[in-house]
């Protein structure tokens, strides 16, 4: 499936596929790319990949170029049964050209003219069956949205793909040397994808190929110029012959007089800050009940397998070590899906690219750009899709930039920290009825980490080399109804990547730590329990309480802890907290699951939440852990630490090479630490 | 100032007013231009401008494109 950016591709992939899809990897290449089945009925279900948006064979992106590769080796191997091209059929002129360029490449390809309706609205009347006849293949009008026209689009999929002799472009036009000496190398006819091919010859084979001492060669610029340029004159005739446009009211009028609103000087800003208030505020309030009864629901089966299992060590590995541990993950799917879902709405109806556009002066002053605000409004939920996001900026520099600073804007794997760590310092108490005041503060700790994105982006930017490629140009989407498909099958993707990727992770992690937490050297153990055994057998109430405590002291994991500690402790923290921030360098949202492990082990109430164990924890001396400044202290490190295996992957991925995560890494652990020094140092 | 002039750069329309694309002048900016349909001879038309005063949002053949002042200055306009 390809097409322009806006062409509502990604809406009729979801329509095709529901709900059912997978991120992967295409084989041979580092691409992620999205995949979904439709199954048709018992013998035929489609296999379908929806590639980036793209506006040409000539790339000015990374985004671009992922899709534009794709075409030419799809062209090249012969590998694929049908292109769908998706079109915009409000913007027909436009959609067409890309359109006319994969079909020089003669790959198999059906038409599809998406947004029936706006075109409709707009006045213009398209003749599919002559445009069919025209240019030899199927042309399915749709509307994605509405889920109009999708039936017959898959009754044309499924049937004979109709090859055609229609060109856009007659490709001897170029003939010249080097479509000639590419052609020893490629055995291909086509002239276009000849031409093309050299200048993308990585995707034939490793070695560049050397066209010195040809003569007239043709050079990109002028390539492209000429090509597109005739283009558009044949689409041009192709529309006269094809459409009929009678003036009506445009609906854009309407999307003209909302963008009066959404980017005025002052309401823009304002309604900005609105929107996300009101996200924020949502996350905490409708996540709380279904969190509730997650943690209720995993109490309650905590409990009825400890009294099931016969005692013993299996039984404590079950109550202790496994249950916390899922209990641990499944307890953020509801804000992960909420934040996810909310996002994807804000995208679908045409919100995100205003915001762009409404940032781009001050994102700017940052070195970054306009469209850096959606990797960055994407690092809320998680930077590693974002930071494969940023590919759509052009300009090298500020593309480099984004992916270097959105790491400290607030993930939803800093959710569950702050959460919990806001739950135990900020009463749960409303402010004029509505307002929770705990969201409030998490409303704190994403602006800080706005803050604090905007300005490691400032100081750095006087670091980093400039682009020749420096501009901003964007198309801005006319708002739309969003639809719900979308953003459920985004909630439902992601939790489900959640689940399976952190979740393995945390699971793992927390077996881990319940055996090095339970088992210590066995002298030291024996002499522990020795201590006790006369209070026990008295029925003393707090000498199991304390013989935990203890054991778990003189366990492997408590030597661990300890050995951390000195490390840690000036900026407020304990050895407990020391093991859950080494083993969240795995994953941040590791760190509750091994707190619930850690307290788990120490305080075996099964009736009292984490929370409330946190709460109860004191210092060898009687003071309490968690003061709200050393709450604080944490919140901060996390704020800033660069905790996460995948970022670090991604941003290898992305920069093609070591350096940038290594600095990245090295400079956020040390603003981590520095500010939860300087903060519970004044603090205290 | 110079509003009587009958050339004159993207830039310097203001918001509603229409015209002609005529030369791009940075290679970089006409080709993405070129690829989203957006050519000398082309009618466009300054729909807003963001809160700050830069970039600026115009349609051209029914679709809308934002563009910075920085590169609207490399655009000629005929005023129509």
């Amino acid at each position: 499936m390809a097409g322009n950016p806006n062409s509502g591709k990604s809406t009729l992939f979801n329509n095709l596929t529901g709900l059912d899809q997978k991120i992967s990897n295409y084989p041979g290449t580092t691409v992620d790319l999205c995949q979904g089945t439709k199954i048709v009925d018992d013998s035929i279900s489609l296999n379908i990949i929806d590639l980036p948006g793209f506006y040409s064979l000539f790339p000015k992106g990374e985004d671009e170029k992922v899709a534009s590769d794709e075409m030419l080796r799809l062209a090249y191997y012969e590998q694929v049964d049908v292109v769908v091209y998706v079109a915009d059929a409000s913007n027909l002129r436009r959609s067409l050209m890309l359109f006319s360029q994969l079909m020089d490449l003669k790959l198999p390809i059906v038409l599809v003219l998406n947004m029936q309706d706006l075109a409709e609205a707009k006045g213009l009347k398209i003749d599919t069956a002559k445009l069919s006849e025209v240019l030899g293949i199927s042309v399915v009008p749709i509307t994605a949205r509405k889920g109009k026209g999708i039936d017959k689009l898959i009754e044309v999929l499924v049937d004979k793909i109709e090859k055609t002799t229609f060109t856009f472009y007659p490709s001897n036009f170029f003939e010249n040397s080097i479509s000639n000496t590419i052609q020893l190398i490629t055995n291909k006819t086509n002239v276009y994808l000849n031409l093309l091919l050299s200048f993308h010859p990585d995707i034939i084979q490793k070695e560049p190929i050397d066209f010195s001492g040809l003569e007239n060669k043709v050079d990109y610029e002028t390539f492209q110029t000429n090509d597109t340029l005739h283009r558009f004159k044949v689409i041009d005739e192709l529309l006269l012959f094809c459409t009929t446009t009678t003036k009506k009211k445009s609906s854009s009028d309407l999307s003209l007089k909302i963008d009066e609103i959404v980017t005025h000087k002052y309401w823009g800003f304002l309604i900005f800050i609105a929107v996300f208030f009101l996200v924020f505020q949502a996350l905490f309030n409708l996540a709380a009940f279904p969190m509730d009864w997650i943690e209720g629901i995993f109490m309650w089966i905590s409990n009825l397998l400890g009294d099931v299992i016969p005692d013993g060590l299996f039984n404590k590995f079950i109550v202790q070590g496994l249950i916390p541990g899922i209990s641990g993950i499944l307890v953020f799917v509801p804000q992960i899906a909420i934040l996810f879902g909310l996002l994807t709405i804000l995208e679908d109806i045409g919100y995100m690219s205003r915001v762009s556009f409404i940032m781009d002066k001050i994102m700017r002053k940052f070195g970054l750009n306009g469209k850096s605000v959606v990797p960055l409004v994407g690092g809320m939920a998680c930077a590693v899709g974002s930071i494969m996001a940023a590919r759509t900026i052009e300009n090298k520099k500020e593309r480099l930039l984004t992916i270097f600073v959105t790491p400290l804007m607030s993930c939803s794997a800093r959710l569950p920290v702050y959460t919990l760590l806001i739950s135990l310092i900020v009463p749960e108490k409303n402010i004029f009825g509505i307002i929770s005041l705990q969201g409030l503060m998490l409303l704190g700790m994403y602006l800080f980490g706005v803050i604090a994105t905007l300005i490691v982006a400032g100081i750095v930017q006087f670091f980093v080399k400039n682009d020749v490629k420096n501009y901003f140009i964007m198309e801005m989407p006319v708002y739309r109804v969003p639809v719900w498909k979308n953003a459920l099958a985004t909630m439902i993707s992601k939790s489900k990547a959640f689940v399976m990727n952190a979740g393995k992770i945390i699971l793992a992690v927390s077996v881990l730590l319940w055996i090095l937490g339970t088992f210590g050297p066995p002298n030291k153990f024996k002499a522990i329990e020795e201590k006790y055994t006369v209070r026990l057998e008295a029925g003393d109430a707090d000498a199991e309480a304390q013989l935990n405590a203890e054991k778990l002291e003189y366990s492997y994991l408590g030597y661990l802890g300890k050995g951390f500690e000195p490390i840690i402790k000036p900026l407020g923290f304990d050895w407990k907290i020391g093991i859950s921030i080494i083993s969240s360098f795995v994953a941040r949202e590791v760190f509750v699951g091994t707190l619930s492990t850690i307290y788990g082990l120490s305080d075996a109430d099964q009736t009292i939440t984490l929370k409330q164990k946190m709460q109860k924890d004191k210092w060898p001396d009687g003071r309490p852990i968690y003061t709200p400044i050393v709450a604080l202290s944490l919140m901060l490190f996390y704020a800033f630490a660069l905790q996460c295996f995948s970022t670090i992957a991604i941003v290898k991925r992305e920069t093609g090479g070591w350096r940038w995560p290594i600095i990245q890494f090295v400079l956020f652990s040390l603003l981590a630490y520095c500010a939860s020094l300087l903060v519970y140092q004044l603090g205290s | 100032m110079c509003q009587n002039r009958l050339v004159l750069n993207l830039s310097e329309l203001r918001k509603g007013e229409k015209g002609i694309i005529g030369k791009i002048s940075r290679a970089d900016v006409f080709l993405k231009l070129l690829d989203m349909g957006c050519v000398a001879g082309e009618e466009i038309q300054v729909q807003f401008i963001a809160p700050m005063g830069d970039p600026i949002a115009i349609l051209v053949s029914g679709y809308t494109i934002c563009i910075r002042i920085a590169e609207a200055r490399v655009i000629e306009i005929k005023k129509i």
